[in-house]
């Protein structure tokens, strides 16, 4: 009941001064837009890399541990580091891996790299990838075959068609079930199911390579690579940005310009806000002294004034936050040409960043404000 | 003898810059008594009003109210105190601008304790504001407005009324109907202090006493020559040469009603 009537307070005290607050509501709103703007920036052109990361394919290859002899080619590690992959995977957002062995292989006189891998997790780590055909049906056939485009279109072969492997003594023929075009290596590969490249090969138990795709939206790749370098022994995670780090730095300096920006903007609408409470404050003093000598404390008249700094900072931080998605699409438009997904977290950073921004610039004015005497409304005019 | 409900003792109030606005002065008022402080401008009533209503402190003597001595309580005590036992009305009504009649006698009880719409509006309504509860004060006239400023002085029952030239700004219908409330209230046992200039106003209280440079002196009874009559608000009128008729006792009929 009481809560209501200060509220009533607040509100009507809002509405007599609507116009005056206007500009302490836009000088509020002017730096939560570049609040809210540049951490839609940061966080969307982010995710977007990470999103992008995984489109191009996997982001975290595990080799080998350096050290061992031979060309990398030609390095392999044991199969059984695929169960302590699978477990690590669970605790991380480790979202596919496919353990990839490679060989030189020969169709007739041609020479052309040969991987064997589980054709269901070669298609989700490689998602962005343009196939022809179908995919290599299951884990365990040992009749299929894919073939990268170029490939294809240097040998003539067609879906449907036989291919003939041979890798040193060893030889096997097998159907092209489809046609394969990613843009990057594999355009230049032939692909085997795991089981079948390591007999073709005889590589039995052996892998050259797991390809990890990990969900992380920023360096966190990173820490992903060293805590399953750390848990599988015998092998190197190396993280592979396929990306342009250029982007990276380029989006990094963006931010940490709209960052200066909104930092320096959100003093300039303190001192905007400070500067128009002080105004109130001042042109309200009568009122003020009015309401201690009717028997108001200095706390109550404290938290009538914070109150209403409080809804100039919402007010401010709802209209910013507004305007900063719309700065955050028209940036990422014109810099990296396509727009950034929404979310949350800009929009309640700009509101709060607004309400504080707000209620700190009023201290000062509102212990002025609290600390009127009551006697200057008993005063003549 | 009743414990009185306002005792000066020595009270003397020096201003910054070394002004001194009262001067020793000694007064009891009783429970139920209406004192009028009359004098001129800057003889000390206002300053002597605020140090009653603990609205300010004396630089040297004792004040006590309701048997409370101010002079030991802190600030926010004496806003407690305030807030228990005084009610004001000003010269000036002093309304919030932006808050309905009905809103600003609210306030007094949200300061106090809970604001209670129903009560403001019979308090409204005892002073003959029945069709202006919810008008804003630039809606309402001077005498109307002066009529919310004592609904809201009387809303939480306080022991003591403290009026700062309540007509003041008054035209003489408005100070007929404003003078009668008070005598209403007087009649029903508040204690009034009312500071005024005006010495027909000045002879519907029971005691008057002056202020001349701070100190209390006989009351000028030059100044009251062919109003020693008036002990009512008839006697007031009369006694005023060119009272305005259209605001007479007609007016003054809607106010009267209990």
């Amino acid at each position: 009941m009481r809560s209501r009537f200060f509220f009533r307070l607040v509100q009507r005290s809002l509405a007599n001064r609507m116009g005056k607050w206007l500009t302490a509501v836009l000088a509020v709103a002017m730096g939560a837009s570049l609040v809210s703007a540049s951490l839609t920036l940061a966080l969307g052109m982010r995710a977007k890399m990470g999103q992008a990361l995984r489109a191009y394919g996997a982001n975290i290859l595990l080799v080998p541990a350096v050290g061992q002899a031979g060309a990398p080619l030609f390095v392999t590690m044991a199969e059984d580091v695929l169960g302590r992959l699978e477990e690590l995977g669970r605790r991380l957002p480790v979202v596919a891996y496919s353990p990839l062995v490679y060989a030189v292989a020969e169709i007739g006189p041609q020479r052309v790299v040969l991987v064997g891998t589980w054709p269901d997790a070669m298609r989700r780590v490689n998602p962005g990838s343009r196939v022809e055909g179908g995919w290599i049906s299951d884990r365990d056939t040992v009749a299929e075959a894919m073939v990268g485009s170029s490939i294809a279109r240097k040998l003539g072969l067609a879906v449907g068609a036989p291919l003939t492997l041979t890798v040193r003594d060893r030889t096997g023929t097998f159907r092209v079930v489809g046609i394969l075009s990613t843009g990057g290596s594999e355009d230049e590969q032939v692909f085997l199911t795991l089981r079948a490249a390591q007999a073709l090969a005889g590589r039995a138990g052996q892998l050259s390579l797991i390809q990890v795709s990990a969900l992380a939206s920023d360096r966190r790749v990173e820490d992903i690579a060293r805590v399953l370098e750390a848990g599988l022994p015998g092998v190197t995670a190396r993280t592979q940005f396929r990306l342009a780090m250029a982007e990276e730095r380029l989006l990094d300096r963006l931010s940490l310009l709209l960052g200066l920006i909104a930092g320096l903007v959100l003093v300039a609408s303190a001192l905007g806000v400070a500067a128009a409470v002080a105004t109130s404050v001042l042109e309200r003093t009568r009122d003020i002294g009015l309401m201690k000598a009717l028997g108001a404390g200095r706390a109550l008249v404290g938290r009538l004034f914070l109150a209403e700094a409080g809804a100039i900072g919402l007010a401010g931080g709802l209209l910013g936050g507004a305007a900063g998605l719309l700065l955050a699409q028209a940036i990422a438009r014109s810099v990296f040409g396509s727009a950034v997904p929404y979310t949350t977290l800009p929009a309640l950073a700009s509101v709060g960043s607004g309400i504080c921004i707000a209620s700190v610039a009023s201290l000062i004015p509102v212990r002025r404000a609290a600390s009127v005497e009551p006697g200057i409304a008993l005063r003549g005019e | 003898m009743y414990e009185p409900v306002i005792r000066m003792e020595d009270v003397t109030k020096v201003f910054l810059g070394g002004v001194l606005a009262l001067d020793r002065v000694t007064l009891a008022v009783q429970p139920g008594e209406w004192l009028a402080v009359m004098g001129a401008s800057g003889s000390g009533k206002s300053t002597l009003l605020n140090l009653i209503g603990c609205l300010d402190r004396p630089t040297a003597g004792r004040i006590a109210i309701d048997g409370v001595d101010l002079t030991r309580l802190t600030e926010a005590q004496l806003t407690e105190l305030r807030r228990e036992k005084v009610g004001l009305i000003f010269q000036q009504f002093h309304l919030v601008p932006y808050l309905t009649a009905v809103e600003n006698v609210m306030l007094a009880q949200y300061f106090h304790s809970l604001a209670d719409e129903a009560e403001a509006r019979e308090a409204l309504v005892r002073v003959g504001l029945v069709d202006r509860l919810h008008h804003l004060p630039s809606q309402l006239s001077g005498g109307e407005q002066q009529r919310v400023c004592i609904a809201r002085a009387l809303i939480n029952q306080p022991k003591l009324l403290l009026a700062d030239e309540p007509t003041g700004n008054l035209d003489e219908g408005n100070e007929l109907i404003v003078m009668e409330i008070l005598q209403r209230l007087h009649k029903d046992g508040h204690t009034i202090v009312m500071v005024t200039h005006d010495p027909h106003i000045g002879m519907l209280a029971d005691r008057r006493i002056e202020l001349d440079h701070g100190r209390i002196v006989p009351v000028h009874t030059h100044d009251l020559a062919g109003t020693a009559s008036v002990s009512s608000v008839q006697g007031l009128e009369s006694s005023r040469k060119g009272a305005s008729e259209e605001e007479g006792p007609d007016r003054l009929g809607n106010v009267l009603r209990p």
